[in-house]
């Protein structure tokens, strides 16, 4: 009974009434906690904003009780936030399952530690110890194999005992520092990306100087997360130069790698996969990214932001595929989750760019005259026109597609001026943003081509003359060949040239 | 009040309360441990419940039969616990705060609850840093940092909080050395074959190798300063142990985030140091602090409760040496007083009753004689029996009587051979020694009150070890036991 003992002295200090679990059902004829009328009105959706939740406690939106109580609220979803039921979820997978099980135990041993309830913690980090290790969980093994370690040298010397979990230590130390490390080279270089698409060629060279100060690690650490930033770091290396086949060979290495751990999370392999999916659509193998992403999104959570970001793939490899049928379905399917409003702006804005290409390719190709896409995909064709996005800083990524979306929008509906005036910008920004050494020949010549058009006084036939040699150069150029972004092009040139053929008189 | 219905809506999502089985104090009083004493403690908690747990009060007493079930659920109430608690600067508090709530950020991540995150995060690692909580600073400084480079593209943010994380991690390295090192000193003294001139070495290299790293935080300077005032106290050199003892607490004193208890241990040794030089009143004095700094209730307070005790009854300040044991005795929060101390140190008083240096109120002898040994039945322990140290101190509280009924013989070859079972350091010995000696010239027929006489006289030149906080067997002073003698 020594382990419960402990528990009566640490329990005898604190008001054992204040124990409340927010998320059990309220119950009729009881007179429950703010924090749980509070709690139940917020998951049925009856408190929306800051003044409703006020409202139902009576007190003053802006005063400080309020402020005081949300305070306290917010503390109250702690504890139950640590005991999310992920056994009876089909959502995780085994790997998540134990992650979860091991941060609960780690607060709760934490507390013991502090509580100083030594036989406790010594109980529960020998329980755990080893699940954490199983599932590289490092953090967790490391925090128990410390303890262990100082438990048997300070409070029950076990020669044999220390040894072994001072083996431990010094291990997941190593693990701990080379996880970190490799999280940092990847984060190092995704950063950039994710509001810029522009070719960064200082990220290949920076990929590779961090690829090469992880490689002492390699040898040593084989955790899930060391490989994944080891990884991920070089197939953005690879990719930044624009080296398809070579950042597949990393992508399959790495799927390989984990593939060989016990613990892989399908997650986490889903990174790789789907970077390979990029590669493959930049090689114009259409068939075997989409089979390969379909495969990724089925893994993931439904409603997840990678779940989002895995369909955002899908819409894009349609796209570029020009499987516009099945490019709808994957749009109706982001924009009809009810998780869409949660989404961060970054992400939303990919979207609405996406959702302007298939609203061009619905009124061009007539995907499905029975529905209306615009409606679907709530997409406003002025608000699309009229928007300052994100990406219109982006000036040799996104804001290309961006520019052409919208000139092609106005040209369809005859607007000559506003699409003359796109033009003049796509000029400027192929003037002053691109150059010979810049690469991006398929988007320069194209631009090149869009801005013909207002010296042939937006006529079918001279255009067609104008740009008949360039549109046979951008044909003979391989997708995969330019050294552009692989968002730049949503969908292929050729096919936007001939939408732009269809509308000219 | 978008951050709160991300929160909900993921609580709702994946039906936590399922899950969730704590012990409200209804059912958790029915815990075998939990003491009556404890239960009185609890009254008006429990009269003032506001949300009794019908489902877990009615499988309360199945549960209490299974201890693994108990425990599992007492570890989930304990995360329950800690809400409007008033010692929310405590350090230890706040570490297993800032854990509690690293654990909720690394699930919102995992889980893809964005909203709440930063907010979250940001309030972890203001605290964490003022607590040089050092892992939970790098840790979510990583969460902080994997937030801006994949969710904003926050290229500031991330640069930021890699210059923390980096700058983290040299005070961290700093941190496992010291610990490393004073693991392995705590390892090698454990070791029989290591001596003590070794291990005095080897704290002082380990010393010079720490000094490379310019590190304050709490963690570290605890361990350094351990190891620092190991190299001097196993050299005897009581002097520095008060100087460096002092230093260590200063330093720890300036810092929020010092737990009082790790200061404690080095006030305890600064009493050690003056005891061994000497000087009890400064000793009592700094032993008091040490008492404050630690957790009321826990173990090492009732030990150094008991240092005092002893240090009182060597300083023949018996009267407040009586207040001290009727608190003790009188704590009825849990935990008590060890039974078996409780015992040893009722049982020195009552003793001192007996040969008439100390009065004590009947009401008052009552109450010791409730939980005391068996000091009025003159018997010899087996050397095997438990806790010989306790017996090794009954016996020279009932010295007067073992003399008086001419068994002085006996008792001395016990005392010789609880020298050799037992493992007293070489200054106890020698003073042990000296009793022997005593007890053996009354044994071969010399006055009794002149062989005391002579004891005492060669005891002024033994003078009594301090090094350790353990007081028996010596809880009254040899010679004070051999004056009473004389008087007897």
């Amino acid at each position: 009974m020594t382990d419960l003992k402990e528990f009566a002295h640490v329990l005898d200090g604190y008001k054992l009434r204040q124990v409340e679990v927010l998320t059990r059902p309220l119950r009729p004829g009881v007179q429950e906690t703010r924090y749980r009328i509070m709690y139940h009105a917020l998951a049925e959706g009856q408190v929306r904003n800051e003044a409703e939740g006020a409202q139902l406690l009576k007190l003053d939106a802006k005063g400080r009780p309020f402020r005081r109580f949300l305070l306290e609220f917010r503390r109250r979803l702690f504890a139950p936030l640590l005991f999310l039921d992920t056994e009876n979820s089909p959502n995780f997978n085994s790997t998540q399952k134990a992650n979860f099980e091991c941060l609960r135990k780690l607060a709760t041993f934490q507390t013991l530690v502090y509580r100083h309830c030594p036989e406790n913690a010594c109980l529960l980090a020998k329980a755990i110890i080893e699940l954490a290790i199983q599932n590289d969980v490092t953090l967790v093994a490391l925090e128990m194999a410390t303890f262990l370690k100082r438990y048997y040298v300070e409070r029950v010397p076990d020669s044999e005992q220390y040894l072994h979990y001072q083996a431990y230590v010094e291990r997941l130390r190593l693990d701990w520092q080379a996880e970190n490390k490799a999280m940092e080279s990847y984060q190092a270089v995704i950063a950039p990306a994710v509001k810029s698409k522009s070719t960064q060629s200082q990220i290949a060279n920076r990929a590779q100087a961090l690829v090469e100060s992880l490689s002492s690690y390699k040898e040593k650490c084989n955790t899930i997360i060391f490989v994944s930033g080891y990884y991920a770091t070089r197939y953005i290396g690879e990719m930044s130069r624009f080296h398809w086949h070579d950042a597949i060979a990393v992508c399959d290495e790495a799927i390989s790698n984990l593939n060989d751990k016990s613990c892989t999370s399908p997650r986490i392999m889903a990174v790789f996969k789907v970077h390979k999916v990029i590669c493959l659509t930049m090689l114009d193998r259409y068939v075997e990214a989409l089979r390969l992403n379909s495969e990724v999104i089925q893994a993931e959570i439904i409603g997840s932001r990678n779940w989002f970001l895995y369909l955002d793939n899908q819409l894009l490899v349609s796209l570029k595929a020009t499987q516009y049928k099945s490019a709808s379905q994957t749009a109706a399917k982001i924009y009809s989750s009810r998780n869409f409003a949660a989404m961060p702006e970054s992400i939303k804005e990919s979207w609405t760019l996406l959702a302007a290409y298939l609203i061009l390719a619905d009124r061009n190709e007539g995907i499905n005259p029975g529905i209306q896409l615009e409606k679907v995909l709530n997409f406003r064709v002025n608000k699309f026109l009229n928007q300052v996005p994100n990406y219109s800083k982006d000036k040799k990524g996104m804001n290309v597609p961006i520019l052409i979306a919208q000139f092609l929008f106005l040209l369809q509906s005859k607007e000559f001026d506003g699409a003359h005036d796109k033009l003049t910008a796509l000029r400027k920004y192929r003037v002053k943003h691109f150059n010979t050494e810049d690469g991006y020949y398929r988007t320069q010549l194209f631009i090149r081509m869009l801005c013909s058009v207002a010296g042939t006084a937006f006529n079918k036939k001279l255009f067609l003359k104008k740009t008949a040699d360039m549109i046979k150069t951008v044909t003979r150029i391989p997708k995969g060949h330019p050294d552009q972004h692989f968002k730049i092009e949503i969908i292929p040139y050729e096919v936007l040239w001939q939408w732009v053929v269809n509308c000219l008189d | 009040m978008e951050e709160f219905r991300e929160l909900v809506l993921l609580l709702k999502n994946y039906s936590a309360d399922q899950h969730i089985e704590v012990f409200d104090s209804t059912s958790i009083k029915q815990l075998p441990f939990w003491t009556a004493s404890a239960l009185e403690n609890q009254h008006a908690d429990a009269d003032h419940q506001m949300e009794p747990n019908a489902r877990m009060n009615g499988h309360s007493k199945a549960t209490v039969d299974d201890h693994i079930q108990s425990r599992q659920r007492l570890w989930n109430t304990l995360l329950f616990l800690d809400l409007t608690q008033e010692d929310q600067h405590d350090p230890r508090r706040v570490a297993y705060l800032c854990w509690q709530r690293l654990a909720v950020l690394k699930t919102l991540m995992a889980a893809g609850a964005f909203k709440s995150l930063r907010e979250i995060a940001e309030a972890i690692l203001q605290m964490a840093t003022a607590y040089e909580l050092t892992t939970i600073v790098i840790e979510t400084a990583a969460q902080l940092r994997q937030f801006c480079a994949l969710h904003d593209g926050n290229m500031r943010g991330f640069e930021k909080y890699c210059r923390l994380i980096a700058q983290y991690e040299n005070i961290l390295q700093a941190e496992q050395a010291a610990d490393d090192e004073y693991c392995t000193f705590l390892f090698l003294q454990n070791e029989a074959s290591c001596s003590t001139q070794s291990l005095a070495n080897h704290a002082k290299e380990a010393c010079q190798r720490l000094q490379a790293y310019s590190c304050t935080t709490s963690a570290f300077t605890l361990n350094f300063y351990f190891l620092k005032l190991q190299a001097v106290f196993l050299e005897a050199e009581w002097e520095a142990v008060v100087k460096i003892s002092n230093q260590a607490v200063q330093l720890l004193s300036r810092k929020s985030a010092s737990s009082p208890t790790k200061i404690s241990a080095f006030s305890l040794s600064k009493a050690l140091g003056w005891a061994n030089l000497g000087q009890l009143n400064q000793a009592l004095e700094a032993l008091h602090t040490a008492i404050i700094d630690e957790i009321e209730g826990s173990l090492n307070w009732y030990r150094l409760q008991e240092l005092k005790l002893t240090w009182l009854l060597h300083q023949g300040k018996y009267v407040e040496a009586l207040e001290l044991t009727k608190k003790l005795n009188l704590k009825n929060k849990y935990p008590e007083w060890p039974l078996e101390q409780k015992q040893l140190y009722n049982s020195a008083l009552l003793s001192l009753a007996e040969l008439g240096i100390l009065p004590i109120p009947n009401r008052v002898k009552g109450m010791l004689m409730t939980n005391c040994l068996p000091f009025r039945n003159l018997y010899l322990p087996e050397m095997s029996s438990a806790n010989l140290d306790a017996q090794a101190a009954l016996l020279l509280l009932q010295l007067p009587k073992w003399i008086q009924s001419r068994a002085s013989g006996q008792v001395a070859n016990w005392l010789q051979h609880y020298l050799e079972w037992s493992e007293a350091c070489a200054p106890q010995s020698r003073r042990l020694g000296a009793l022997i000696t005593t007890l053996q010239d009354i044994e071969a027929g010399q006055n009794p009150v002149a062989a005391a006489q002579l004891g005492i006289k060669q005891l002024k030149n033994l003078p009594l070890d301090y090094s350790s906080p353990e007081a028996a067997p010596e809880i009254i002073k040899i010679e004070q036991i051999l004056d009473s003698l004389i008087r007897f």
